[in-house]
């Protein structure tokens, strides 16, 4: 299952409230044991979801989430910063383009 | 006349009258050794000066309780404390008290320790209580493995001194993580108390540690709270993680 946060984040786009909207802010969300729910919910202008619209958005938001993993994943074949620039003048920029190309096909987001 | 006079002169058995003895007329040479006992003397009629320095001994007082400690109350009267539990100290209470065994300047109970050998998810974004779901000791009964909450039992309210850790990797650069202690559901705002990290790389593991000191009254719960803003769900590690705590004594 999605994460509540992301449904939330997916349905306040949806809506043109992504703007509005801050985690522990206006909206906060909890979990004490007994599963995720929406603590607080301000954002003005925009409903509190309803079950079923947060439903709605489970296969997006399961999408999402492995983005994010992608994204992680790439960053850390990247490397550091340091280390990138250490492979340019090493390499050369058109080695480093090919080497981080290659990254990012091998790990393709949904 | 001259019958008394026949009497007294030939000694008689029984035959001299109370009447016929002078007031005061019979002194000590009169009385026979170790003659007089109790029944002759009025109840309560031995005053202080009539006891010899040092003569009453242990033998000559009543009993008592076993463990009880003679004193005197208020009024300036004998009175016992009474028999206190085994490892407790004699107590002042102040002028116009009996004194008290109790224990000697309080003992950091309650206190307990509490910790979790399996993870844990944490959704992004999502204020997500910890449940330390073993305890290693609680002699109050004050934590609950099923929910995470230490609470504060009757009678027991004062300062808390609290310590928690978990242990997350995963995150990702730039991501936020964070340990909180949490009073009755939500934030101790006086101060608070909250750790922030931002993870520099997704393979690194975070300690999110916290300690803190929090005024509780009865029935007050405290619980540990993460968080993580990754996007995705992130699990604790399945070990090293911790929650323990005990009351504060002298404040």
């Amino acid at each position: 299952m999605a994460n509540l946060s992301n449904k939330i984040k997916l349905y306040a786009e949806a809506n043109g409230k992504v703007a509005d909207m801050s985690y522990d802010g206006n909206v906060v969300l909890q979990n004490e044991g007994s599963g995720d729910y929406i603590h607080t919910w301000n954002i003005s202008g925009l409903a509190q979801p309803t079950e079923e619209q947060l439903n709605a958005l489970e296969s997006q938001a399961t999408t999402l989430e492995s983005n994010y993993q992608v994204i992680k994943t790439r960053i850390n074949l990247y490397g550091t910063t340091a280390e990138q620039l250490e492979y340019i003048v090493e390499n050369g920029v058109d080695a480093f383009v090919t080497k981080q190309n290659q990254i990012k096909s091998d790990n393709p987001k949904g | 006349m001259a019958q008394i006079k026949t009497n007294l002169q030939y000694g008689v058995t029984g035959s001299l009258q109370t009447g016929s003895i002078a007031g005061d007329a019979i002194d000590g040479t009169k009385i026979a050794d170790d003659a007089i006992n109790s029944e002759h003397l009025a109840a309560g009629g031995i005053d202080t000066a009539h006891i010899a320095d040092d003569q009453v001994t242990l033998a000559k007082m009543a009993s008592g309780t076993d463990g009880n400690v003679i004193t005197y109350d208020a009024s300036g009267n004998p009175a016992v404390v009474a028999v206190g539990t085994s490892g407790h100290f004699l107590k002042s209470q102040g002028a116009g008290s009996v004194p008290v065994f109790a224990a000697a300047g309080g003992d950091n109970t309650p206190s307990f320790l509490a910790y979790r050998n399996s993870t844990q998810a944490v959704a992004s974004a999502t204020n997500t209580i910890m449940v330390f779901n073993t305890e290693a000791y609680d002699g109050d009964s004050a934590y609950d493995t099923t929910n995470g909450r230490f609470t504060v039992p009757s009678g027991e309210g004062g300062k808390y001194f609290f310590t928690a850790q978990y242990v997350m990797s995963g995150m990702g650069d730039g991501t936020k993580n964070s340990i909180a202690l949490w009073k009755n559901g939500s934030a101790y705002t006086s101060p608070y108390f909250d750790y922030d990290s931002n993870s520099p790389t997704a393979s690194t593991a975070l300690y999110n540690r916290i300690i803190g000191i929090l005024t509780l009254s009865a029935a007050d719960y405290v619980q540990v709270n993460m968080y993580q803003n990754t996007g995705g769900s992130i699990n604790t590690h399945a070990s090293q993680n911790h929650f323990g705590g005990y009351k504060l004594i002298g404040i």
